[in-house]
């Protein structure tokens, strides 16, 4: 038997009905599907029937970690959460994703991944001491936020080498959307509830040991070396934000480090630079920074302490701000730390205000020139340890919640409604921050009680089809944040990633699973210089994707063959960055260029085999290690045909009647795509003015996937699919239950 | 490890450190120290070997370069950890980094305590401080303290470095140290701390911030709060003690004894 590096060999099992705890063979049973979301899904497989509810003992949540953790590789400081999602109408499987230093820690204590089962009969944490694993008592934590949390386990255990998971009041409620946080700011959607449902408080790694690799320390250096030499942007821009005089372009996103930019709240305040790539003492300064998500000027950068970094990661996206008008004006702290998402989501329950200058009225109304709101938000969701499940909970709220709706009014008892602090939301005030989210985080009342349901149960509850047919909502919906629907799941319109590639992706899964896999492939933004570098791409097989398959500045055009072999290939590296598990902002896909121009811009396409490859031992090939993925993608489908009892994933309806969609079934497309005037104007689709779709064309997409991975045209996996992936227990259950492609 | 200096004089039964006056007599070098001799600092220690009847002289220079933690910097991504033991050790391990950031990570190096979110740490003021060896002047504590006199001094950059073959893995030297830079790694049983990495500090090499520089020496010594009480049973290793006459009398310099 050989033995490999990266994986520790060893996965933990801890069963919170018996207490008993034990411990996987990872390679044995687990080495096809690498580890984090694949491992998952795996034992998902394995042990979790289908029709199992999300909250039930019966479900497992798997706390995913791979054979790239802990090196120190960049960007591999991710962590999945892998569970039935409560959130999804058929508590279909998924995974919640976060970064941070747990999983890096966990492999230092000598774990590849965490599976656990059953419920405790009284709330516990669990300690993972290296070798040594307990079951500890934790009631008097529970009704804690994550921040105590935290602190009390530290107090008992130290602080060095340990990280804690944790779930807030949020979770103990079984808020669907509730998450597990670890490392301050660091959140995996879904897996909150999940573990509330289990009892299950906190697991805390403390981790001392070593990680061992088949390759020697210093070639290892030379990979870190090599990688980080690649990266760009935190969402894998290749070009600066504004104009350097080592850049051969500029305008790129998210690096916005420049001599103007400054940490302002650092001590002493410390300026960004010139972040030239060649100097790997700038890396941090790249990203974090003016991002429009919280602030709306460089003047904000006064409130900027630092990056905060995943284990391992040279470009962090995580910003650390201090707002001392926070302590004053609200009491709560006055230090907030997420990215972009975690601190801008908050600010969309306030609902009227979308852009930057109606924002910046509301804080100056409130009294203070902050966007507290955001930040008191973001705070509160960390230490309440509540999602909104990609945005979709805060667009659900605001329109639900705006006057001219008038759907919240129509809900609720008069008295809650009249509780709720209406004046705030409409100064800006953080104070309804502090509000709103404690009803959603204790579920109180009916808005606290619909809010944790999750958006698709809450539609049926305030209404449903009957009173808000959703494709009346899919336009409507569009108001404030935008969103898009279909039947069973939404993503925010950012996931179609201005061509059909990333809506076919994010269509497969069972909840937004924030694929950003085409986003992050930047570039220069030169067509021509883009252009040189995608057509050394290789796809699955190892023949180039060809650069057809790049929308210019991702306004969309028709499908083509390229974005066929694009779309198979990022499919497959997406779950990959998720089992490995590395962040697909700066890392993976974003790393096919890079910001060197002696280089052509071109990257390193083949970086997650070649590491995958020199940690582990197990020598693997690009196109050998797409298939990998692409046997991990296809488990995910399998789990989901199974679980809906069904191979019809997709109807489409060229000339829909009135009301109805012209997509309908898991994968449908929302018309949003296609036809909203808030997103779309006036602009015509597939001329590349715009990233409006156009129905028919993403029908011949869509269907091309299926060919391409050779599946039926319902979107079922055929049975030599699953042969040619290895799959051969998957293929005998599906063909017995009837379900094969 | 470094190439040996020239001048280094080793014995079998000890480890002596570059002799910078060369052969000398000792009443000669109490006479030049006790004159301040000119490039000897306060970085000045005699000690015997352990067997040899003659004294034989030893020093123990001052560190030429050390690195620095810049908090205002720091991002906490741990590349300074990972590296460090990936070079030396050719394993990823938190724990035996000779930079050590861990430890103040979550709640600063105060630790978790009320009010914690307005201390250091990720959970306060996201102020990350990694402490750095001091490379400490004379009497270094934990080559004083290490009972094998395993730990000496690297010529390419006078960093106080251990002497695996020579470590039996008592962990004294982890005691010793006022700022428990010492650490012991319990798959090898030997201690590590940090040698400066022959002089191309690794963290500093792959901070991406800055926050790590490899600067000219410093005492810091004073200036540095210290991180532990060292417990009373840690005493200098044997023989140590007695050297210390040669150059400190009652009533001049502090004494090194207990």
């Amino acid at each position: 038997m050989p033995t490999y590096g990266g994986w520790t060999g060893k996965t933990l099992r801890v069963n919170l009905t018996t207490g008993v705890v034990s411990a996987d063979d990872t390679i044995a049973k687990y080495k096809d599907y690498v580890g984090g979301e694949g491992l998952g899904l795996k034992v998902l497989w394995n042990e979790v029937p289908a029709h199992t509810p999300a909250f039930a003992p019966e479900n497992k949540l798997i706390i995913g970690v791979g054979p790239l953790n802990g090196t120190g590789l960049p960007h591999n400081g991710r962590i999945s959460f892998t569970s039935l999602l409560a959130t999804n109408p058929d508590n279909l499987p998924g995974t919640g994703h976060a970064g941070g230093h747990f999983s890096s820690l966990l492999k230092l204590a000598g774990w590849d991944s965490i599976i656990v089962e059953g419920k405790a009969p009284n709330p516990v944490w669990i300690f993972v001491d290296n070798d040594n694993v307990s079951i500890r008592d934790a009631r008097k934590m529970w009704g804690n936020g994550n921040f105590y949390t935290n602190a009390a386990i530290m107090d008992e255990v130290g602080q060095e080498a340990v990280s804690v998971v944790s779930i807030g009041q949020a979770g103990e409620n079984m808020h669907g959307a509730a998450t597990a946080m670890c490392d301050r700011s660091h959140s995996g959607q879904n897996a909150g509830g999940i573990m509330g449902s289990k009892n299950l408080k906190a697991i805390a790694v403390h981790g001392t040991g070593s990680l061992k690799i088949a390759c020697t320390g210093r070639e290892l250096l030379a990979q870190i070396a090599h990688h980080t030499s690649l990266v760009g942007g935190t969402s894998g821009g290749m070009t600066p934000g504004k104009p350097k005089p080592w850049a051969q372009y500029y305008g790129g996103g998210d690096w916005t480090g420049d001599p103007t930019v400054w940490w302002g709240a650092a001590c002493p305040p410390v300026n960004t630079g010139m972040t030239d790539p060649h100097d790997v003492h700038t890396y941090a300064f790249r990203g974090p920074g003016t991002r429009t998500s919280w602030n709306s000027s460089d003047r904000h950068m006064k409130w900027m302490v630092r990056g905060a970094a995943c284990f391992g990661c040279p470009n962090p996206c995580h910003q650390a701000v201090n707002v001392p008008e926070m302590q004053t004006n609200n009491g709560y702290g006055q230090y907030c730390v997420n990215e972009c998402g975690g601190i801008s989501s908050p600010s969309d329950y306030y609902g009227t205000a979308t852009t930057a200058a109606q924002i910046q009225s509301l804080a100056n109304a409130s009294g203070y020139d902050a966007p507290g709101g955001r930040f008191m938000g973001s705070i509160l969701q960390d230490d309440y340890g509540i999602g909104d499940d990609y945005h979709i909970l805060t667009g659900d709220f605001a329109y639900y919640s705006s006057a001219f709706k008038g759907i919240t009014k129509a809900n609720l008892p008069a008295a809650e409604y009249n509780s709720i602090n209406w004046a705030a939301q409409a100064s800006g005030d953080p104070a309804f921050m502090t509000d709103i989210l404690k009803r959603f985080a204790f579920r109180i009342g009916e808005l606290g009680y619909a809010h944790g349901l999750g958006s698709k149960a809450w539609w049926k509850r305030w209404g449903g089809p009957e009173k808000f047919p959703y494709a009346f909502m899919q336009q409507e919906r569009a108001f404030g944040k935008a969103v898009c629907w279909n039947e069973t799941t939404w993503f925010a319109p950012h996931h179609f990633e201005g061509q059909q590639t990333g809506s076919i992706i994010n269509s497969m899964y069972n909840r937004d699973p924030c694929m950003h896999e085409q986003t992050h492939i930047n570039g220069t933004g030169v067509a021509a210089v883009d252009a040189a570098v995608w057509d050394q791409i290789p796809d699955v097989n190892g023949n180039p994707i060809g650069h057809a398959a790049c929308d210019p500045n991702s306004n969309t055009l028709p499908w083509n063959a390229s974005k066929t072999a694009l779309t198979v290939r990022l499919a497959a590296e997406g779950v990959l960055n998720n089992s490995l598990c590395q962040c697909n902002r700066g890392g993976a896909a974003a790393t096919w260029f890079s910001p060197l121009a002696e280089r052509g811009y071109l990257g390193d396409s083949h970086l997650l085999a070649d590491e995958y490859s020199m940690v582990t031992g197990d020598k693997q090939t690009e196109s050998q290690f797409l298939h990998t993925g692409l046997r991990i993608f296809t488990l995910l489908r399998a789990l989901t045909i199974r679980g809906m009892g069904t191979t019809n994933m997709i109807q489409y309806n060229a000339a829909p009647a009135n009301g109805l969609t012209f997509f309908t079934g898991h994968d449908a497309f929302p018309d949003a795509m296609f036809n909203n005037p808030t997103f779309w104007g006036s602009k015509t689709a597939l001329t590349g003015t715009s990233q409006r779709q156009d129905p028919a064309d993403m029908n011949t997409a869509v269907q091309a996937f299926y060919t391409a991975m050779n599946w039926s045209s319902t979107g079922a996996p055929r049975k030599q699919a699953y042969l040619d992936l290895g799959m051969n227990d998957v293929a005998s259950e599906m063909e017995t239950l009837g379900l094969l492609g | 490890m470094a190439e040996k200096d020239e001048k280094m004089t080793t014995a079998e039964d000890g480890f002596h450190v570059s002799d910078v006056l060369g052969e000398t007599s000792r009443r000669d070098f109490v006479k030049v120290s006790m004159m301040g001799a000119v490039g000897l600092t306060t970085g000045l220690s005699i000690m015997k070997s352990q067997s040899t009847a003659t004294d034989a002289t030893v020093f123990i220079p001052n560190a030429k370069m050390m690195v620095v933690h810049d908090p205002s910097r720091c991002v906490g991504c741990r590349r300074c950890e990972v590296a460090c033991s990936l070079y030396h050790d050719d394993k990823i391990s938190v724990a035996i980094s000779r930079v050590k950031l861990s430890r103040n990570y979550n709640f600063g190096p105060e630790g978790p305590r009320v009010g914690y979110s307005n201390g250091m740490g990720i959970f306060g003021n996201h102020r990350l401080v990694a402490d750095t060896c001091l490379q400490c002047p004379h009497p270094v504590p934990c080559m004083t303290a290490c009972p094998q006199q395993a730990i000496g001094v690297d010529p390419a950059t006078n960093a106080r470095v251990i002497d695996s073959k020579k470590c039996i893995g008592c962990g004294i030297c982890t005691k010793a140290c006022p700022w428990a830079m010492p650490s012991l790694d319990k798959e090898t049983n030997k201690a590590t701390k940090c040698d400066l990495c022959g002089g191309n500090p690794q963290c500093v090499a792959i901070c991406p911030s800055g926050a790590l520089s490899y600067v000219p020496w410093v005492d810091r010594t004073k200036d540095q709060p210290a991180r532990q009480a060292v417990p009373a049973y840690v005493q200098p290793g044997p023989g140590v003690e007695a050297t210390c006459d040669d150059c400190h009398t009652a009533g001049s310099v502090a004494s090194t004894k207990k």
